[in-house]
């Protein structure tokens, strides 16, 4: 057999050739791959195929061998098989309105590039899934990344307007100190100058104070370890020049009961304090009293519940302040309009507080007598560090 | 974008449940009962491509509607949506052309209406092929635009 016969003899196998007139009538099939003949024994043979129905206007069109109609990559189900033939239309020279229909089984060759491309898909479409799913993930710690930058800042802006406002404190006292002992015109004035200046950079540390907190007050929780006594007289400290100048006595009372090492917010918990302080401070007269005591609620495991009271023995606040501030609802628009609302300008540290209270789901009370004092009380809960020991 | 599980579910009323690719074409028939006549609808469910210029000539051959079928729940599979329809509509003029978001069932009915938010193109209808929502829907406007087409 020459080598022609066995090329011919291999691609016979793999290919059929129908002969079909334009109206869709079976001259002649080979049926080597579909039994063509039989399954247009009932019907024409576009009955039999749909394809060829949907086809049958362009047949017309084809002119001469070189012009055919190519469909590569058919699926077909014939004989409960699934099939991928190539199939070629083209019209019969030499014969008018005659046209073939050659088909070419290339089942094996493209199932490699099915399973590739089915592969590729079913890749990209978990790829999608995957990302999509991790979306959420993505931006949470995006957003946890960004916090911890912002609360950085904000702890260390706050942290130095705390440690430049005592030194300008101690400046300033000093300056009224040396006042009283400078008798000279000239030293007067430069005195009066020095602590001009530095009273209105005093002010504007408690401008900056005031502005971080508001920022801080937006910013996540944290939860570190910390040193109770320590921040409760980092605060306390910051008075100290008030404290002299208006004669107050402020006594810290810490019950010895009250684990001291925490786990918790001590920013957050400076902030309250600070803001009790200043709000205490605001209220008494000269030579009054301010206390703040810390009592031990409740114990268990690894939590505390303490309880932070100041208490003046002031002018008492007005009912209707105290009123807006504790018992009517949350107003979210407040603190936008700081500088429209004088209440809200005036009394800006306890709304603070209360936000920041019922961030960490405490409880802060007030129990007030006028001409007698004021008294708040905050509840709050730490963790507290394992085996500690008091 | 299921368009293989969307033409079974029109013509057979079944959803297969696994994912098959389509290499190339795979034809189906149904005849479709209108009310003023009925149609013989010769589907061809032609194999996704990342653009409608890798989709052979041929298969364009013959159309009279075209069912556009992208996945809602792959922002990837309406990217392209824009200069697909655009090609289409340069390939076959005057043929009608219905846009179906697919796969309604994986969406809940926020991420639905936020996915329709994002679309280059309002789809014409939403379907899913695992239910059947607005499957019958899509296939009989379809119909009804041909014939009104030929008029």
């Amino acid at each position: 057999m020459s080598v022609n016969q066995l090329k011919i003899n291999y691609l016979a196998k793999k290919a059929q050739v129908v002969l079909f007139t334009s109206e869709g009538g079976l001259i002649e099939s080979c049926d080597t791959l579909i039994d063509v003949t039989k399954l247009t024994k009932q019907s024409s043979l576009f009955e039999a195929f749909p394809m060829l129905e949907s086809l049958q206007s362009n047949f017309n069109l084809l002119n001469d061998i070189d012009n055919e109609l190519y469909f590569p990559r058919v699926e077909f189900s014939y004989n409960d098989k699934e099939w991928v033939f190539d199939f070629t239309f083209y019209k019969k020279n030499d014969a008018k309105g005659v046209f073939i229909w050659l088909i070419q089984d290339l089942t094996r060759q493209y199932r490699y590039l099915f399973d590739v491309q089915q592969e590729r898909n079913e890749s990209i479409v978990k790829e999608e899934l995957r990302k999509a799913q991790s979306v959420p993930e993505i931006l949470q710690r995006d957003i946890e990344y960004l916090n911890r930058i912002l609360r950085l800042k904000l702890d260390y802006f706050t942290k130095l307007t705390y440690d430049i406002k005592n030194p300008v404190q101690d400046i300033y006292s000093t300056a009224v100190l040396l006042k009283e002992h400078i008798k000279t015109n000239e030293g007067e004035a430069y005195l009066h100058a020095l602590s001009s200046s530095v009273h209105l950079l005093n002010t504007m540390l408690d401008d900056m104070l005031e502005l971080s907190q508001l920022d801080i007050a937006k910013t996540p929780f944290e939860n570190k370890l910390f040193l109770l006594p320590e921040v409760l007289w980092a605060v306390i400290k910051t008075y100290d020049y008030t404290s002299h100048k208006q004669n107050v006595t402020v006594k810290l009372n810490v019950d010895t009961d009250v684990v001291q090492k925490l786990w918790g917010d001590a920013i957050r918990l400076s902030q309250i304090m600070y803001n009790l302080l200043h709000n205490a401070f605001k209220n008494v007269s000269k030579g009054g009293r301010i206390l703040v005591n810390v009592h031990l609620i409740e114990k268990k495991d690894n939590e505390v519940l303490l309880k932070f009271v100041v208490k003046d023995n002031g002018k008492g606040m007005s009912n209707e302040v105290l009123q807006k501030l504790f018992h009517e609802k949350e107003q979210p628009n407040a603190l936008a309009k700081l500088n429209e609302i004088p209440f809200y300008k005036n009394n800006m540290g306890l709304i603070i507080t209360r936000q920041l209270v019922n961030l960490q789901k405490g409880t802060i009370e007030v129990d007030n007598v006028n001409g007698k004092g004021t008294q708040f009380s905050v509840v709050l809960s730490f963790n507290v560090e394992k085996n500690l020991k008091k | 974008m299921g368009k293989t599980s969307l033409i079974s579910r029109f013509v057979y009323s079944r959803f297969p449940f696994s994912y098959q690719t389509t290499l190339g074409v795979r034809i189906d028939k149904k005849v479709v009962a209108l009310d003023e006549a009925s149609l013989n609808m010769i589907i061809w469910d032609i194999g996704g491509e990342q653009t409608q210029a890798r989709v052979p000539e041929s298969y364009y051959l013959g159309s009279s509607g075209v069912i556009y079928v992208f996945d809602l729940s792959r922002p990837s599979s309406f990217f392209n949506m824009v200069d697909d329809i655009n090609f289409i509509k340069k390939k076959l003029p005057r043929t009608p052309i219905i846009t179906v978001g697919n796969k309604t069932d994986l969406l809940d009915e926020q991420t639905l209406e936020e996915v329709k938010n994002i679309l280059p193109i309002k789809a014409d209808y939403y379907t899913s092929a695992k239910t059947g929502k607005h499957v019958e829907t899509v296939f009989i406007k379809l119909a009804q635009a041909m014939i009104e087409n030929v008029r």
